[in-house]
């Protein structure tokens, strides 16, 4: 019922979730769905670094507080790569409210951040913008 | 035996010997070179601390009492503090503070053995006792009025105030630390400097900036190039922090300029960053990878301390943006390995922090509460006790000149009660500050526990949404589910409340002034409103006409009190109707903007007016029970139209409605660049299934279109188009393929209703071969744009190239 297509792609958006808790992996798992979106999922930071080191992904979702690696040194560690993935476009999606919070990940060189709970359509929206911005850095889209 | 000033000295050198020789006169000798020793101790302090602890040591053999004693084991346990033996000085204070515990003369003495005992405690992590000893110090203190210890004292409780990262009482207890000492110039300058790192800690960098700019002013009595270089070089930091490069550029040359001087070289080092910062900000990527080259230049990275924490954000920054990863890696590193240092620090000083206000409060809350009660009472008695006495006086002058005794007693009776009085509505006055900061400390608590309730909401709402966006579900289960989902919202809306509330007690509300769309705003949150009040059949009426479109505003804000105006009076209307209206009042600077609100509900009775903006308070309970809510909604909307600069007000008569009216300064905005003024009125209708399309494609086009509406289905954008009101369409391909029907003819229907509806319109087309061109030029399509396509392409597409009229031939 729902399109699998993006703009021309020929496949659907491939999105990895980093993530501890097993509930907040089904949700977005489950609304990454209704836009026909794919979501691999990555139990810790550690597991998420090592997913990108072995797939492409088109997005990556990000949990802040994690057990072993956080998610800030996760962003560093992936912004810090020497390849092209590098530039993968990453979403903070977090619990915590302390108020510098957003600024601190924006730094970091994460795109954008959300806060729990995410509304289906403000996660919606975040990817879509990413994807419009960067249509306007590279030009193209499709 | 008495000693001159000329022989002392000689005495001081030969102490041993006198002793020796004049047992007679080893008790003075001993009192004078204890003092001399406890002298050595102060003095030597800060400058060579091991001798200072030798020198306690020694006054500790010649102590004669056990102030004496008292004093030699204070000056020990703070060179041991400072000697980073902080261990070894615990059990000395504790003694000490045994000696002399009960002495009331010695004030003094037991504020400092505090003030050192408060540092032990902060270097062994008890912050509940520093915080403790800290406060019995300046109590101390303030008892013998020694004004200096006080300010000293305060100082070191707003660094465990920062160190919990706690700024709003950090710069309060700067704040007295300023009010309780201003003599000594060097002491404000670096009191001033402090408050001004804070406030650029907590971003509130206009207000930074200025603290700098009066801690400049006061080095000037100071002479010391080291502060002002210093000061410009935080300064410079918050000038390029609130995006004023400029300034900070001239800031940073004259902050150099001081550095040059003799005695103020230490501060090159930040100067450098500052520079490296500005220069990043402004693109000069060169300039800011030299300053840092030169900041690290022979320092292992591995080890740096937490001074270097900022300079090592900028040359992640700096390194980053320059490709040169490998670096940009290893200052990653070193700032995360300060960061967990900080972190580490923060939240266990701030965990003790909480629990020690927490109880601290608890308690005070109570004993507050009894002492307002008791002096209540006092009040009341001294001064119905100083009405009687009047009378009595004036019977006594009148009746007989017998009883002048009494008469000249009375008079002072009087006058004791009133002074009594006096001293009470002091005491009251304390009592009140006390009650303010227990209510902080519950603020806290509150902010905390909400926090926790959003994770499992998120379980609960991102289900629901799932399931209600699932077309499969229907009927009765849907129903339920809406339910739920309804329930989730309230209980988040809720906890977003009680947050802002929080936010609200302690001062953290905060507006941002943005160029807002008024109309676009205000006609967004009235949509949803407008169906709720036709489905409960009442009448809505939104009018914007007469206002500006592009004003200065927080847009969040303003949403958010059309939404808690409009809620209640939907709620509290069963019939007649709900208008809103807004206007601007006056011009130029004296400008208002009003939104009033108006329904036909039960009004709200006269002597409950002024208690609705209150917290937690509704007409009465009965209210609550039986229209729900928290009671928060006009608390919160009163707070934010006061931080926007304004008010919100009532007028109601019980029974006929109410009017609730915002009443904010108007500040005019130019429309942001890339939005054409002239495209007001046309909306852009894109009609795709995706929604993370559909937000793509309303952020490219927006600000072109000015007014985006989405449709999901061919029905939905028929619809749509015979509404009205739509000046382009954007169809995109995979909205109509894939289904049984014929995907040309589908595109078809939607484009006879464009044509009928005046609109122009565009399909997004993968790869379209030449039969699908010439099909779709059959249908009523003004451009056919073929995927992949640049995101810029489909704008000038749909709206032209720079404003010309686009042209069919450019991308059919």
């Amino acid at each position: 019922m729902v399109s699998k297509k993006l703009f021309g792609k020929a496949k659907a958006l491939n999105i990895l979730f980093i993530e501890d808790d097993p509930m907040n992996r089904r949700v977005v798992r489950d609304m990454l769905d209704v836009a026909g979106a794919q979501m691999t999922e990555a139990a810790s930071a550690e597991a998420g670094l090592a997913e990108i080191d072995a797939n492409k992904f088109d997005f990556v979702l990000v949990d802040l507080r994690m057990p072993g690696m956080d998610g800030f040194e996760a962003i560093g560690r992936i912004r810090a790569r020497t390849d092209a993935k590098a530039n993968i476009p990453i979403v903070v999606v977090t619990a915590d409210a302390a108020v510098d919070l957003k600024e601190r990940c924006l730094g970091l060189g994460a795109d954008e951040v959300l806060f729990k709970p995410v509304a289906m359509d403000q996660l919606f929206d975040a990817i879509g913008r990413i994807l419009a911005r960067r249509a306007g850095d590279d030009g193209i889209i499709g | 035996m008495q000693y001159s000033a000329a022989p002392l000295k000689f005495l001081f050198a030969s102490f041993w010997l006198a002793l020796l020789a004049h047992p007679a006169a080893a008790q003075t000798a001993n009192s004078e070179v204890f003092e001399r020793s406890v002298a050595i101790a102060t003095d030597n302090m800060v400058a060579d601390t091991e001798l200072a602890f030798d020198a306690a040591s020694n006054a500790q053999a010649l102590a004669n009492s056990d102030t004496d004693v008292a004093t030699a084991l204070w000056l020990q346990a703070e060179a041991l503090l400072r000697l980073k033996r902080a261990g070894e000085g615990l059990p000395r204070v504790v003694q000490a503070s045994k000696l002399v515990d009960n002495n009331a003369e010695n004030a003094e003495l037991r504020g400092n053995i505090n003030l050192t005992r408060g540092g032990i405690d902060v270097e062994i992590a008890d912050i509940a006792g520093a915080l403790k000893h800290y406060q019995d110090a300046f109590r101390l203190f303030q008892s013998v009025g020694n004004a200096r210890k006080q300010a000293i004292t305060l100082i070191v409780i707003a660094e465990l105030f920062r160190q919990g990262s706690d700024f709003e009482s950090a710069l309060r207890y700067y704040q007295r630390a300023l009010e309780a000492h201003s003599g000594d110039p060097v002491f404000t300058v670096s009191l001033l400097n402090n408050r001004a790192n804070l406030l650029n800690d907590m971003q509130r960098f206009p207000e930074a900036i200025e603290e700098y700019r009066q801690a400049l002013e006061q080095a000037k009595s100071v002479d010391s190039a080291y502060w002002r270089a210093l000061i410009l070089a935080n300064m410079a930091r918050s000038q390029a922090f609130s995006g004023d490069l400029a300034s900070a550029n001239v800031t940073i040359v004259q902050g150099f300029e001081e550095a040059a001087k003799p005695g103020s070289s230490s501060v090159i080092d930040d100067l450098r960053v500052v520079k490296a910062q500005i220069a990043l900000e402004m693109g000069q990527l060169a300039t800011a990878k030299r300053e840092v080259a030169l900041r690290f230049s022979g320092i292992d990275l591995t080890a740096t301390t937490l001074n270097s924490r900022a300079a090592h954000r900028v040359a992640y920054m700096v390194y980053a943006r320059s490709g040169d990863t490998a670096r940009a890696l290893t200052h990653l590193e070193a700032l995360r390995r300060l960061d967990d240092q900080t972190n580490r620090i923060a939240t266990s000083t701030r965990a003790a922090l909480m629990s020690a206000r927490f109880d601290f409060a608890n308690q005070e809350l109570r004993i507050a509460n009894l002492k307002a009660e008791e002096l209540r009472r006092n009040v009341a008695f001294e001064r119905s006790r100083a009405q009687f006495q009047q009378t009595i006086f004036i019977v006594a002058a009148l009746g007989t000149l017998l009883v002048f005794g009494l008469l000249a007693h009375n008079l002072i009776a009087t006058r004791r009660s009133r002074n009594q009085i006096r001293a009470a509505n002091a005491e009251l006055e304390v009592t009140n500050v006390r009650l303010e900061k227990a209510l902080a400390a519950k603020t806290e608590f509150l902010a905390t526990t909400s926090h926790e309730i959003r994770t499992p909401l998120n379980g609960i709402l991102g289900m629901t949404q799932v399931m209600l966006a699932d077309g499969s579900v229907s009927g009765k289960l849907k129903d339920r589910i809406d339910i739920v989902h309804g329930a989730g919202l309230t209980m988040k809306a809720l906890v977003d409340d009680i947050l802002d509330v929080a936010k609200m007690e302690t001062g953290h509300l905060s507006v941002s002034l943005e160029p807002t769309d008024l109309h676009a705003t205000l006609s967004e949150v009235t949509r949803m409103w407008e169906e709720q009040a036709h489905a409960k059949g009442l009448a809505f009426m939104l009018d914007v006409s007469t206002a500006p479109r592009w004003v200065e505003t927080d847009p969040g804000r303003l949403r958010q009190i059309a939404f808690n105006l409009l809620a209640n009076a939907l709620k509290f209307t069963e019939r007649g109707g709900i208008t809103m209206r807004v206007v601007q009042r006056g011009e130029g600077a004296d400008a208002r903007l009003v939104m009033a609100v108006r329904d036909t509900g039960i009004g709200i009775a006269s002597e409950k007016q002024s208690d609705i903006f209150e917290s937690f308070k509704q007409v009465d309970s009965g209210t609550t029970r039986k229209y729900g809510g928290t009671g928060l909604g006009l608390a919160i909307c009163r707070n934010l139209a006061r931080a926007l600069g304004g008010d919100i007000g009532v007028e109601s008569v019980e029974g006929e409605g109410a009017t609730f009216t915002l009443d904010i300064p108007l500040r005019a905005a130019a429309p942001p660049e890339g939005i054409e003024a002239d495209i007001e009125g046309g909306v852009l209708l894109i009609f795709d299934r995706n929604p993370i399309n559909r937000s793509m494609l309303r952020t490219l086009l927006e600000p072109r279109a000015g007014h985006v509406r989405f449709a999901a289905t061919v029905e939905d954008a028929v619809r749509a188009l015979q509404a009205g009101g739509v000046s382009h369409l954007l169809i995109d391909d995979a909205s109509v393929r894939g289904g049984e029907a014929d995907a040309i003819a589908l595109i078809g229907k939607v484009t006879s209703a464009a044509v009928a509806a005046g609109a122009r319109s565009a399909v997004l087309w993968k790869a379209p071969s030449d039969e699908d061109r010439s099909r779709l030029r059959e249908t009523a399509l003004d451009v056919v744009i073929a995927k992949p396509v640049a995101g810029a392409a489909i704008a000038n597409a749909l709206f032209g190239a720079n404003g010309n009229p686009p042209l069919v031939s450019q991308a059919a």
